[in-house]
């Protein structure tokens, strides 16, 4: 829609989509929460079926954009767009949700931990995005994600994501993805090994937020440093990672 | 999957709206952003184009009653909906909608430029909650920027509308 809007693109053939009878949806199946692609992030902010079954994803969602481009916004779209400072390729890689695309040849269904790579997508130009697939949370398991915008409605400068799958107090997986930073998800995975088999206390939690600060690659900005962003997804990756552990009943 | 056969490319769309109560049908080209076809087509020009990003606000209208951004709609998407203008919120008889009163009276603006997209997005906000906190406007209010910086006014002119409103019921 900008280049569209700002005329930069001369596409023979437009198409939109929003004339697709019921791809709103928002429903659980098979422990998954699957979001159709006309789904506006405002139907995802509003959800009980999100709200149940991974808490996270609406909260993050909600901080996306303004109340006007959530209206419109779709989950699907914000995924295939691949905006360098969006929030749903975070969610995507995460998560791990399953990426439904479908072209005239059928679905191709791609994980989110590497559908984002070099700022591009894995999608190939025939397809569409028609489904999100997120995974429902269960005991034990937790994730919160933090970010930073410097107004209201502006993009984020930088965000941080935190999953934790916990067994008896002790974290058996972790995860934690950086947004913004790097211009696309960040898988940070140094710094996640450094809570996993361990119980997230202040120190382990304090250590792998630091590593996760020092390892970013961060570019420098009108928004920013390089310094102030790595102390920034310090800051967030600790929060991110108390509020996971929290929710994880850890 | 396909049933039927994909419609044929055209550079004209035609589009049925209803816009301030007043049915229309007209033919746009497929790429007029919204906010366009109100100011050149219909000639409602209270729907300001600041910043052709999204960023802004001030061409907020109601699409359904949700506010959204006209430059991020195509005419041709509005088709089959209800839009509502800051043109469409005074009544019949050319009184200001509570809202307008409200910025009116308080000097909710500075210049002047962002008050459409503010008064239809604090319309919106007012319809579903007649009595937000700050935190609530600030939140509705996060999408559209106001250059002079006259917030405090702004949210003061919200709050003012929402008094008047719960005391005129």
């Amino acid at each position: 829609m900008p280049k569209v809007r700002r005329q930069e693109t001369s596409e023979d053939v437009l198409v939109d989509i929003n004339n697709i009878q019921d791809a709103d949806y928002i429903e659980t199946e098979s422990g998954q929460v699957r979001i159709g692609c006309l789904a506006r992030h405002a139907d995802v902010v509003e959800s009980e079926t999100v709200r149940e079954a991974n808490p996270t994803l609406g909260e993050a969602v909600a901080t996306i954009g303004d109340v006007q481009v959530r209206n419109r916004g779709t989950l699907c779209g914000a995924v295939a767009t691949a905006a360098p400072a969006g929030d749903p390729p975070v969610l995507a890689a995460l998560f791990d949700a399953d990426i439904v695309a479908t072209s005239t040849d059928g679905d191709t269904v791609y994980d989110g931990r590497s559908f984002y790579e070099g700022g591009s997508t894995e999608l190939e130009e025939t397809e569409l995005i028609r489904e999100v697939r997120f995974p429902a949370l269960g005991p034990g398991e937790g994730a919160a994600y933090e970010k930073w915008k410097p107004a209201g409605c502006a993009w984020p400068v930088a965000t941080v994501g935190a999953y934790l799958s916990t067994s008896g107090g002790t974290v058996e997986e972790a995860r934690l993805y950086t947004g913004a930073l790097e211009g696309e998800p960040s898988e940070m995975a140094d710094a996640a090994g450094v809570i996993e088999g361990n119980i997230p206390d202040e120190e382990t939690v304090l250590d792998a937020a630091t590593r996760l600060g020092e390892n970013a690659e961060p570019m420098a900005d009108a928004d920013g440093s390089v310094e102030f962003k790595r102390e920034l997804s310090k800051k967030l990756a600790k929060d991110a990672l108390e509020a996971a552990a929290s929710r994880a009943g850890v | 999957m396909a049933t039927t056969d994909p419609p044929e490319p055209s550079t004209h769309v035609d589009v049925q709206v209803e816009l301030n109560g007043e049915s229309l049908t007209r033919s746009v080209t497929a790429d007029m952003p919204l906010s366009q076809f109100l100011r050149r087509e219909e000639f409602l020009t209270g729907t300001h184009r600041g910043c052709e990003s999204g960023k802004c606000g001030a061409c907020t209208v109601l699409v359904d009653g949700e506010p959204v951004k006209s430059c991020n709609v195509l005419a041709a998407q509005a088709n089959g909906s209800t839009v509502r203008t800051v043109e469409g919120l005074v009544g019949d008889d050319g009184e200001l909608h509570p809202v307008q009163e409200a910025f009116w009276d308080t000097h909710g603006m500075q210049c002047g430029f962002c008050t459409p997209g503010m008064v239809v997005n604090s319309v919106a906000l007012l319809e579903e909650n007649e009595d937000p906190s700050v935190g609530e406007i600030r939140e509705q209010l996060s999408g559209n920027i106001c250059r002079c910086t006259g917030y405090t006014k702004i949210i003061e002119s919200v709050k003012n509308a929402a008094a008047e409103t719960e005391g005129g019921e």
